[in-house]
This record gives C-alpha cells, sequence and structure tokens, in this order.
C-alpha cells in the first residue's frame, strides 16, 4: 500500500511561452492521490494552458512532470509523453462531444481505441452511464442532448477507462445557475464514489471554495498560494488572493504606530483603528496602508447606540438587497467603501442615508501596506 | 490504481500530433507547388510582355510589344465594352438580389424553398447551354418570342434581339448574375439578429427608420462583399460573349484576347498585354475586395438569434407569384428550349414542313468524337474532384490547424485564384506549358485542364473546408487524444466523418464546375483533350445548333445531377447549412 500522501503528480518548473509571453511561469506542483485539486484564477492566468500541459495537449519549453514516478515531460531532454498515453481522462469547457456518435457509442470510444472485448465493452459502458444518470439514453446522438446530459457524457467518456487523474477544464462555466449548483453537488458525490484524483480548472472562487481538498490561486502564470480553501480565505498571503478570494471591506489609512500584540491606525478622516499588521508587513509609522476585514466580521449597530471600543461610524450610500443579506456602498470619513450588512428580521434596520456604526473586532483587522 | 501500463513507452523523444503530422518542409513544398501553378504564369505573361526578340536571336528587355499591341484595332474598345457590359449588369443585378434576398430571409413571403431551389439551379445550370435556350426565343430571325410580337402584336422588328448589348445584359442577369448574389446575400441577412431591430422598435422608431438607420448600416459590409466579389466574376465572363458579341462585333477583354490567340497567326503578345492591362485596371478592386474580406467578421448562427419577420399581409401571394415566375423563367424556361432544340430539324424553325426529328441524337450519340469528348469531360472533373478535395482539404488544415509560419502567404495564394480572371490565368498557363521545357511535354495532355480547373476551384473549396474545420473546433480531435486514440485513428474515426459531408459537397462542386468551364481552359484547349464544353462551343462555330444543344443538354444533366447530390449531402448531415 502506498502512501496516501505521497504525490501522484508532480510538476517541476514547468514554463510555457508563446513567443516572449510567458504564459505558465515556473510553476511546482505536488498533486496528491485522491484530492480533488483546484487551479483558480482569472482568465489569461495561465490555468488552463498549464492543466493542457498536463494532458500532453501544450508542450512546455522547460520544467518537468512525473505521474506516478514516470516520467510525462522532461523538457530538457525532450522527453515528451503524447496525451495517448498518459491515460488520463478530461472534460472541455466545450464538452467536446462528437456530433457523430450515440452516447453509447461515445462512452464506448476509448475502450474502443484500448482493444477490449465487445462485451466487456457494454458492460462498462452501462455501468458507467448508470453512475452518472444516463441510462436509456445510449442510442440517442450525442449533440442532442442538454446541456448538463452532454457534460454527464464527457464525465462518463473521460471516466470510463479509469484514468490516473481527471482533468476539468471549466466544465460548468456553460450551465445556467441552477443547473451548475446540481452538477457540482454531482461531481463531488461522484469523485467520493469513483475515488479518482480530479484537477480542476475554474475562475470561480465559488466552485473551487466548495469542491476542493486544495486549490492553487494562479496570477499571471505563477502561482500566488497554495492552500485549503479555509486557510486562502482566511490567511490570504498575497493582496491578489485576498481581493480574489472572498469579499473584503477595505479603508485607506495611515500607520500610527505599533504595540506587541497590534497596529493602530488613522483612516482617512474617519477616525482611529486597531488591528494587526499583516504577516511580514513591512511599514514605518506614518506609511500608507490598506485596512481590510471580512464582512461576517464586522459588528453593525445603530449610530446613536453605545459608543464600542475600535468602531466608526458610516453613512449608508446605497443599499441593495440580495436575498440573505444586504450589498451596500458606505460612506466612511470621505471614502466610499463596498460592503455587505446583515439582513436584520422582521423590520428594515437600515435605509439608504442612515447613518451606521461599525465595530471591527480588532483581532479580524488586516493591515497591509498600500 | 497501477502505475502506467508496462507496454507504454516511456522517455521517447516524440512531438506533439499536430506538429509530427505535417512538418514545416512539407508545407513548404506545398506552398512552392502552389505558387508555381498561380503565381508562376503570371510572372511569365509579365516576362512575356517585356521580352523583345531580335532578329539575330538575342533577347532584350523593353515596352516595344505593349506599344505594337496597342495599335491592334479594337483593343481599347474591348476594354470599355467590358466596364459598360459590367456596369449595366450589376446596377440591375445587385438591387435585384438585394431585394429578394431581403424578401426571402426577413419576410414572411410563402414558398422560401421554392424559390430558394430555384436560385441553387440557376446558379449551377451552366451559362453556355441556357444561352443556347435564349437563342432558341430570342433570334432576331427565327426567335419565336420575337416571331410572336412581330408577327402578332404588330412589332417591325425583334422586342429583344438576343445578339446585341441588351440581350447580352439579359443573357447575364437570366442565368448567374442574380442568382449567385441572392445566395450569398440570403445567410448573411438570415443571421441577422432581431434584437438589434427590436431594439430600435423599442427606442420608438418606426419601421422604415429601423430599415434605413440599423437594418442598412449594419448589413452593408455583407451587401459591399457581394459587390466586390460579383464585380471581379463579373469582369471574367467569357462565354455568354464569345457567342452573342462576334455577330455584332462586340468583344470584351476575355474574347478579344480569345479571338487574338486564334488569329492567323496568333497574336500572343497583344492578347498578353490586353490581359495584364486589364489586370492593372482591376488592381484597386482586388485591393479593395482583399481589405472588405479581410475586416469581415464571421456572424454565427445561434438557437437565441430569433429573425424579426416583416408580414407582407395582402401583398404576400401576388409578390410570391411574381418570384416563383422569375424563377420558372431563369431555370425552366432555357432548359426545355435546349431541349425542344435538340429534336428540331432546324434549330429554332417552327415554320419548316418537317418540324421534328431524333435524327441529331442519332448521329450525335454515335459520333465518337461526342464520346471521347464525354470521356474526357468525366476524367476531367472526376480527377479535378477527387484530386482537389485532398489538396483542398491539406491547405485548409494547414492554414487552421497548424502554426506553420508562413500561412498568410498561403492564404494569399489560395485566394488570388478567385480574383483573376480565368482567361487571363489560362493564358498564363499557356506560356507555361509552351515556353516552360520541363512542362512542355505535358501540353495537350488531360493533366494541363486538370490543373486549370483545380485552380479555378481552389479558394471556393478551401474557403469551404476552413469554415467547417473552425465551426467543428480542434477539441474534438484533442478529447479523442486524450482518450487514447493516435493520430489516424482520430482521423479516421473523428475528422473524417465529421468533415465527410463538406468534402463530398466540396468534391462535387468541384466536379460540377470542372465540367462547365470554359474560361480557364479555353486558351489551353487541344483537339485531344477538348471537353464537352468546348465541343459546344466549337459546334456552335461551326453553326451545328443542334448538336451544340445536344452537347448542352448532356453537360446539364452532369452538372446539375452532380450539384442536386451535394445539396442533398450537405442537407442530411444537419450540422452545416448551406
Amino acid at each position: 500500500m502506498q502512501d496516501i500522501r505521497e504525490p501522484l503528480l508532480t510538476l517541476r518548473g514547468v514554463t510555457k511561452l508563446y513567443d516572449r509571453f510567458r504564459a505558465v511561469d515556473d510553476i511546482s506542483l505536488d498533486i496528491r492521490r485522491g484530492e480533488f485539486f483546484s487551479l483558480l484564477g482569472p482568465s489569461g492566468c495561465g490555468k488552463s494552458t498549464t492543466l493542457r500541459i498536463i494532458a500532453g495537449l501544450e508542450q512546455p519549453e522547460h520544467g518537468d512532470i512525473t505521474l506516478n514516478k514516470v516520467t510525462l515531460v522532461n523538457a530538457e531532454s525532450g522527453v515528451f509523453l503524447p496525451s495517448q498515453k498518459r491515460n488520463m481522462g478530461m472534460v472541455f469547457q466545450s464538452y467536446a462531444i462528437w456530433p457523430h456518435l450515440s452516447v453509447f457509442d461515445t462512452v464506448a470510444y476509448p475502450l474502443a481505441v484500448r482493444k477490449m472485448p465487445k462485451d466487456q465493452i457494454n458492460t462498462k459502458v452501462r455501468e458507467m452511464l448508470h453512475l452518472v444518470g444516463l441510462e436509456g439514453y445510449e442510442n440517442r446522438m450525442a449533440p442532442m442532448l442538454s446541456g448538463g446530459q452532454q457534460q454527464r457524457v464527457a464525465l462518463a467518456r473521460a471516466l470510463v477507462y479509469e484514468p490516473h487523474v481527471l482533468l476539468l477544464d471549466e466544465p460548468f462555466s456553460n450551465l445556467d445557475v441552477k443547473l451548475r449548483e446540481q452538477m457540482r453537488i454531482e461531481l463531488k458525490l461522484l469523485q467520493r464514489r469513483v475515488g479518482v484524483t480530479v484537477i480542476l480548472v475554474t475562475h470561480d472562487q465559488l466552485e473551487a471554495l466548495s469542491l476542493s481538498d486544495r486549490i492553487a490561486v494562479m496570477n499571471a502564470g505563477h502561482v500566488e498560494q497554495l492552500g485549503s480553501p479555509a486557510d486562502l480565505y482566511e490567511n490570504p498571503r498575497t493582496a491578489f488572493v485576498r481581493d480574489f478570494i472572498g469579499a473584503s471591506l477595505q479603508l485607506r489609512g495611515k500607520l500610527l504606530g505599533r504595540a506587541p500584540e497590534g497596529a493602530t491606525i488613522e483612516l482617512d478622516g474617519a477616525g482611529r483603528l486597531e488591528g494587526r499588521l499583516h504577516d511580514g508587513a513591512a511599514l514605518r509609522d506614518g506609511g500608507e496602508i490598506t485596512a481590510t476585514i471580512r464582512p461576517e466580521s464586522l459588528i453593525v449597530g445603530p449610530a446613536d447606540g453605545a459608543a464600542q471600543p475600535n468602531s466608526i461610524e458610516a453613512t449608508v450610500q446605497a443599499l441593495l438587497f440580495v436575498g440573505d443579506k444586504y450589498e451596500c456602498v458606505l460612506k466612511v470619513g470621505g471614502q466610499d467603501v463596498r460592503s455587505f450588512l446583515p439582513r436584520a428580521r422582521g423590520r428594515a434596520a437600515y435605509e439608504e442615508g442612515s447613518r451606521i456604526r461599525l465595530t471591527f473586532p480588532a483581532s479580524e483587522v488586516t493591515i497591509w501596506p498600500r | 490504481m497501477a502505475a502506467i501500463d508496462a507496454g507504454s513507452p516511456v522517455g521517447v523523444r516524440q512531438t506533439g500530433p499536430r506538429r509530427s503530422l505535417l512538418s514545416n518542409v512539407s508545407c513548404t513544398l506545398l506552398l512552392l507547388v502552389m505558387g508555381l501553378m498561380v503565381l508562376y504564369p503570371l510572372v511569365l505573361l509579365i516576362y512575356g510582355s517585356l521580352v523583345i526578340e531580335q532578329v539575330d536571336g538575342t533577347k532584350t528587355l523593353g515596352f516595344e510589344m505593349w506599344v505594337t499591341a496597342w495599335q491592334q484595332p479594337g483593343m481599347i474598345q474591348a476594354v470599355t465594352n467590358t466596364f459598360k457590359r459590367v456596369f449595366f449588369t450589376e446596377i440591375i443585378a445587385v438591387p435585384a438580389a438585394v431585394l429578394l434576398a431581403w424578401l426571402v430571409a426577413r419576410t414572411d413571403l410563402p414558398g422560401k424553398k421554392l424559390i430558394d431551389n430555384f436560385f441553387w439551379i440557376a446558379l449551377f445550370l451552366p451559362s453556355l447551354p441556357v444561352v443556347l435556350g435564349w437563342i432558341l426565343l430570342f433570334d432576331p430571325d427565327y426567335g419565336a418570342v420575337n416571331k410572336f410580337f412581330m408577327m402578332h402584336l404588330g412589332f417591325s422588328g425583334p422586342p429583344l434581339d438576343i445578339y446585341s448589348f441588351s440581350g447580352i445584359i439579359f443573357a447575364h442577369l437570366a442565368s448567374r448574375s442574380i442568382a449567385a448574389k441572392y445566395i450569398f446575400l440570403v445567410p448573411a441577412f438570415r443571421n441577422f439578429d432581431a434584437s438589434l431591430e427590436e431594439a430600435s422598435v423599442v427606442a420608438g422608431s418606426g419601421p422604415l427608420a429601423t430599415v434605413w438607420r440599423i437594418v442598412i448600416p449594419i448589413l452593408m459590409p455583407a451587401v459591399l462583399i457581394t459587390v466586390a466579389i460579383s464585380l471581379t466574376h463579373s469582369l471574367e465572363s467569357f462565354e455568354i460573349e464569345l457567342v452573342l458579341g462576334p455577330p455584332t462585333s462586340f468583344y470584351v477583354f476575355s474574347t478579344k484576347m480569345y479571338a487574338l490567340i486564334h488569329d492567323n497567326p496568333p497574336l500572343f503578345g497583344a492578347a498578353t498585354v490586353l490581359g495584364l492591362s486589364v489586370l492593372v485596371v482591376i488592381l484597386p478592386l482586388i485591393v479593395w475586395q482583399q481589405r472588405l474580406i479581410g475586416t469581415r467578421s464571421y456572424v454565427t448562427v445561434t438557437s437565441h438569434f430569433q429573425a424579426r419577420v416583416l408580414r407582407l399581409r395582402r401583398l404576400r401571394w401576388p409578390i410570391f407569384g411574381v418570384i416563383a415566375a422569375l424563377g420558372l423563367i431563369i431555370t425552366a424556361t432555357p432548359v426545355t428550349c435546349l431541349m425542344i432544340g435538340t429534336f428540331m430539324n432546324l434549330f429554332g424553325h417552327f415554320e419548316l414542313n418537317q418540324v421534328w426529328t431524333t435524327n441529331h441524337w442519332a448521329k450525335v450519340l454515335s459520333d465518337p468524337v461526342l464520346l471521347h469528348a464525354l470521356s474526357n469531360t468525366i476524367i476531367l472533373a472526376g480527377s479535378a474532384a477527387f484530386v482537389g478535395v485532398l489538396w483542398f482539404a491539406v491547405v485548409a488544415y494547414i492554414s487552421v490547424r497548424t502554426r506553420y509560419p508562413a500561412r498568410k502567404v498561403l492564404d494569399f495564394v489560395t485566394w488570388l485564384p478567385a480574383t483573376l480572371p480565368g482567361i487571363i490565368l489560362g493564358l498564363g498557363l499557356l506560356w507555361m506549358f509552351l515556353t516552360v521545357p520541363i512542362f512542355k511535354p505535358l501540353y495537350g495532355t488531360i493533366v494541363v485542364l486538370i490543373i486549370a480547373v483545380m485552380i479555378n476551384s481552389v479558394t471556393t473549396g478551401v474557403q469551404l473546408i476552413k469554415s467547417n474545420m473552425v465551426q467543428i473546433g480542434y477539441e474534438l480531435e484533442e478529447a479523442s487524444f486524450i482518450s487514447g486514440a493516435s493520430w489516424f485513428y482520430t482521423f479516421r474515426r473523428i475528422v473524417l466523418p465529421v468533415l465527410g459531408p463538406a468534402l463530398i459537397s466540396v468534391a462535387l462542386l468541384t466536379f460540377n464546375s470542372a465540367a462547365r468551364n470554359i474560361s480557364n481552359i479555353a486558351m489551353i484547349v487541344t483537339g485531344d483533350n477538348r471537353p464537352l464544353s468546348m465541343l459546344q462551343i466549337d459546334y456552335m462555330s461551326d453553326g451545328q445548333y443542334e448538336s451544340a444543344a445536344i452537347v448542352g443538354v448532356i453537360i446539364v444533366l452532369l452538372t446539375l445531377g452532380v450539384a442536386m447530390g451535394a445539396r442533398a449531402v450537405s442537407r442530411r448531415f444537419g450540422f452545416r447549412t448551406t
């Protein structure tokens, strides 16, 4: 029995150039057996290219990749194992459903390639279609199916030959919101059942946070931060990760002074706050800073209430009801800041123009250099 | 899960699938061959027009040939005639085609399928047999319609003399001139997103203001491209003028070139100079067309595009009646007349005692000349279709799927034949096969003609395959690679079946245009490799109109049958719209 923590797939210094542009810039990753791993980032950050390099659809200029200790790519010595021999499964963003094949033939295709006997193919395909909930659709032409069904066909095709790794390239982006939520849950359940290692590429933080065991946040061709969803959310290491994952209320100000347990800041025209300095933030007193807090950590009360420590007043500029909460623009001193306000039961707690008091638990405020 | 199958070669130096198949070397080779077939003849024309052979055999460069050429009578007349003819044809054809396309695409006109079919047939009908059909009706002396007007309606002269300027314009309008534009415009009109129109209506514009300020400006590029393309096509027209022009000494540049080559002795120099001069004159047009096509954005049809349909109300059926009558006139009428002509003792003469006979059919069908020409046509069109489709597919694949550095040059060479008049390309090939020693043995063989007609089809063929490849997307192939399939397995089970219908229809279209082609091959045909289309020309210049009509009927059956096959194929496989 191999150690469960031992990496299945390893990328070392992988770099892909398009002319001079470094689409993927010196990426190293270890993906563990059976984990759900996501590459998350904005469009053009190189996440899809990284996936395609893993799949063998793009050839990197530098770096090497091993799967199960077998070399797939070693750019320096010119080793490149083509896609067909990597035994990986992939679901494309467009699903890449072949227009001339039935559902059965589509799922049977990889098995036919592997010269499996007919009766065995038959059993396997039927099992797979049962697993993705498509029994009864065997003879349907695949393009005649709905988007969600097409995706299931693509998933079945990618899983039927028990690949080492399942690669998913923005698989949900072509589905409408309701279907996307449903497919997300189905995918998670399916992965649990099959136990396959999954690498998901997505620009949707919600997708990545909810599905993944670990996430690599990518930006401009390199990995910004790698960690568990909770880790990334609670301890973002860079401003990029902080802004990309989850929402945060951001205030501009200056550093007044620091103490062992925290620091004091002066907000532009709105009073003082206590908070903790971001790890390793090199800041002089008087330096420009951004103070951030996750909206759910804010304590909101009426402006005329008892003055709390570490609180400031704000005016509600715009209030958007989004169901479980309010999205709002607040005026804090001279600054317009975006945030969320909890929804109060039974009565309208705020209205546009009303004054409110925001209390900042000092341990939840992070101070970043600006 | 086990490690990668023991059998798989690990660590072998291998490159990605798209690079290993078509290396840069073979791409360049292909480009050179295409350049040789398209550009080299053109270079030879220019060079040839500037070389002067002295009495002692030495050669010098100079403009002497250009000077003497223009002293030939009728040269300038031929050029002005060309543009006059094009102008009067297009000024009628463009508005007519726009109106027809709009009626079919954007209104609730009934019988749209039927109307569509009429214009498709008109597009695929070979011009020469159609003209022959019209001669039966509009010959100034015996034409049936003219006679009827003069005898029963008191006309003193023929209302339409087919052998005249207006007759030639009529022949153009009633054959492909309107039909081709209609076919080209309808998809653009159909794909127009109705929400753009609706936005204007909601914003308070009336229907007319919407058409004027929204619909027309948005569709203008499509109309302009149609005009640009049809101008070049119209300019190169040859066979209609070849048959209808000479009786009144009306020559356009292409027929003048043909006449110069068939002079005794042949005036190669003058013909070359004339061809090149026309090329210089239409150069701005070619540049304009290229720029228009370069900036074109593809309109894609998706399910949420909805055509807003204008209701014609009471005018619905009357308008349908007029268009259907028009459709019958440009298709069934000339073909029927052509058929009738083959069974007449003397073509078009209904006043004889013995009007009908089957003698001509008996004579022509037993004539080895016809059988030889028929077999030439089938070999010519068949090989052009088969070789052509492979060639076009490779060019399209390089252009769409590879990162071959000289792709743009390849695209340019592919596009060039569509803008160069066929007769000039033909003359260039004649120079090439007569003056370049290594090509000389090919002259007089069918290979020469196969090359000429393939060049004529390369632009459309490559374009059609390319647009299909783009639509299909590379991911279909990648999904197959990922599934474990090799390149050849993928090609056999994914690429070919998916692209198959497009390839079949390109092959059939190439066959069709090869079988009726005249202008590209007129210069290089010899007695031995003469196909049906040229045989018909020769019969007509001998005055054997009955035999010419029989050959015409055979060509019509051959081309139309194949064209209908092409339509059926592309319709049966739903993922492509024609």
